[in-house]
């Protein structure tokens, strides 16, 4: 399975490289996006340090990630674009293409028409905010010039490996470490815009029952939802899951971070390179899966939690 | 005299029809664990004749197991609808589910797939013009996603009601506005879901809590596994904005 990490900077990218990414995705924004700014961000990210700061620099990385023989996959996964948008977009990919990108991530069926005709050698990615969580939404999302597909959140590895053998010609990522939401991230639509990145579903809310006498049913639910306030979502993990991925047919594995420190996500890429080997060399689950927990442990300075289980079926410690 | 169209979505049928309405949308949008059997489903269609009303069944969003259960169902239920009775869809997976046994039933493209920014926290931001007219908008404003839409042979978008308001849909479109609970946020992540992943849900749904926050007035509503808001706000400018039917919901309970 390729790995695959976010990159936000030059400096950075040789380090990523070398600590063994086969693909980095970015974001850019460009002059000609002022207007919209990063409150209407054309990538999904509010917050600067999460964009490559100039064309320059963006086509140093290219240059350098095709040195390696990697890939450079652009971020443009707003949900739409508005008509006054694509024609500043389409530009905007006419240069992104001389500097070499080799993908793009989207999750606008309508900018998916303009480009696979303006681009058609480009390798076109469904972001996970396409949300195409069945077969048949990735066969529909082929026909329109798909061809590969970053699998969301919360689908368990049995529906990724049905999904990849009934759409075998398309390529499917899965999300690992970092970043985990308890939102389906194609279903949510709060704008991700603290300047603390405390994002909607981390507050802690007041939860309370709209009706009086709360179920036991109900009581946990809201004990459920509750959590998340006191869950760091950074904690993301998913190593357990690898060798079972691998065996699905998953194409690469996703890690999230943009706009994290460089160091972290070496660490990440680092993580997953060594379980990646684990996963051929240790052939007893068990002991491989014993050897994630305590990474995890290591990694995160805490214990394995259902919220941050990004493959929860094969979470075995309590649940709340 | 009303110029639209007025909807009702039940989750369970009165004896007697509501007044007032002339549309019954029955069924799930956004967990198929809510979707009820084919019987129950043939049952409405026949509520929705007996009391005169047109009818839309709703289906919700699938994962792989679910697409599967769906394609049973509507094995079942496609031959007892008419060809005026719509078939709403929350997720692309369905289409085809539907086209190969009933080419001729008209297709809506639900609120699930409207792509609209709905959270609260847009109230709160300064915007300008252009930026405020793009949170007005979703995905099925831009004339290449209505040629999409165009080609797939649907007409009709379920819109929500945004608190920031809302931009007119392209002439080749009619528009539903959802009343008064705008949906913020689903996931497949349940706080109400105890089975593993793959197995059908057996939590007793109908109870809903809120989430207050000091960030906002808005409070929210979470209802199964999906977080709304209320808005009950009707837009002046219905016709202007291609909104000629109106949704309204009622929480679980």
């Amino acid at each position: 399975m390729r790995i695959i990490s976010p990159v936000d900077n030059l400096k950075e990218t040789h380090l990523l490289l070398q600590a063994g990414a086969d693909e980095l995705y970015g974001g850019y924004i460009p002059i000609e996006w002022e207007h919209y700014s990063l409150a209407a961000s054309l990538n999904q990210r509010t917050f600067s340090s999460a964009q490559i700061a100039s064309e320059e620099e963006l086509s140093e990385i290219i240059s350098l990630v095709h040195a390696h023989q990697g890939r450079f996959a652009l971020t443009l996964n707003a949900p739409f674009y508005t008509d006054e948008q694509l024609p500043l977009l389409i530009e905007y990919v006419d240069r992104m293409v001389t500097l070499g990108v080799d993908s793009l991530i989207l999750a606008d069926p309508g900018l998916l028409r303009l480009l696979k005709k303006r681009h058609a050698p480009l390798e076109f990615h469904a972001s996970t905010l396409a949300h195409l969580t069945n077969s048949g939404a990735v066969r529909f999302m082929a026909e329109q010039g798909m061809q590969r597909v970053v699998l969301p959140r919360h689908l368990s590895v049995a529906d990724m490996a049905a999904i990849i053998q009934q759409v075998p010609d398309v390529l499917c990522d899965a999300f690992l470490l970092v970043g985990k939401c308890p939102n389906s991230e194609g279903l949510c639509t709060f704008h991700h815009s603290s300047p603390e990145k405390i994002w909607p579903c981390e507050i802690p809310y007041n939860i309370a029952p709209l009706s009086s006498g709360a179920s036991p049913r109900l009581q946990q639910a809201m004990q459920r939802q509750a959590s998340w306030s006191e869950t760091n979502r950074r904690h993301g993990c998913g190593l357990c899951a690898i060798p079972l991925l691998k065996e699905a047919g998953v194409h690469g594995l996703k890690l999230v971070g943009r706009g994290a420190p460089a160091a972290q996500k070496v660490r990440n890429i680092a993580l997953t390179k060594e379980f990646l080997a684990l996963a051929e060399s240790v052939t007893d689950f068990t002991e491989y899966k014993r050897l994630a927990v305590a990474a995890h442990q290591e990694r995160f300075g805490a214990v394995c939690h259902q919220n941050i289980c990004y493959y929860p079926e094969f979470f075995d410690g309590e649940v709340v | 005299m009303a110029e639209f169209e007025s909807a009702c979505f039940l989750n369970d049928l009165p004896g007697e029809p509501p007044v007032g309405y002339s549309r019954l949308y029955y069924g799930a949008e956004f967990c198929f664990w809510r979707l009820p059997s084919s019987a129950k489903i043939v049952a409405a269609r026949k509520w929705a004749r007996n009391a005169g009303w047109n009818f839309t069944l709703v289906t919700p969003i699938l994962g792989e197991d679910e697409r599967l259960r769906l394609d049973s169902l509507l094995q079942t239920v496609l031959p007892e609808l008419d060809a005026g009775d719509e078939i709403l869809i929350s997720d692309w997976g369905a289409l085809e589910l539907i086209r190969v046994f009933r080419d001729d039933l008209t297709i809506v493209l639900g609120r699930a797939l409207s792509g609209q920014k709905r959270g609260p926290r847009i109230l709160d931001m300064t915007l300008t013009q252009e930026q405020r007219e793009y949170f007005q908008r979703g995905s099925w404003h831009s004339r290449e996603a209505v040629g999409l839409l165009d080609e797939q042979r649907i007409t009709r978008v379920e819109q929500d009601n945004l608190l920031q308001g809302l931009a007119p849909l392209s002439e080749a479109l009619k528009g539903s506005l959802h009343l008064p609970y705008a949906m913020v946020t689903s996931s497949r992540n349940c706080p109400f879901r105890v089975t593993a992943e793959c197995a059908p849900c057996s939590a007793s749904c109908g109870e809903v809590f809120t989430l207050q926050s000091s960030e906002t007035t808005v409070l929210l509503y979470q209802d199964g596994n999906t977080q709304f808001l209320h808005n009950e706000h009707l837009p002046d400018n219905l016709a202007e904005l291609r909104i000629d039917r109106i949704v309204e919901h009622q929480l679980a309970r």
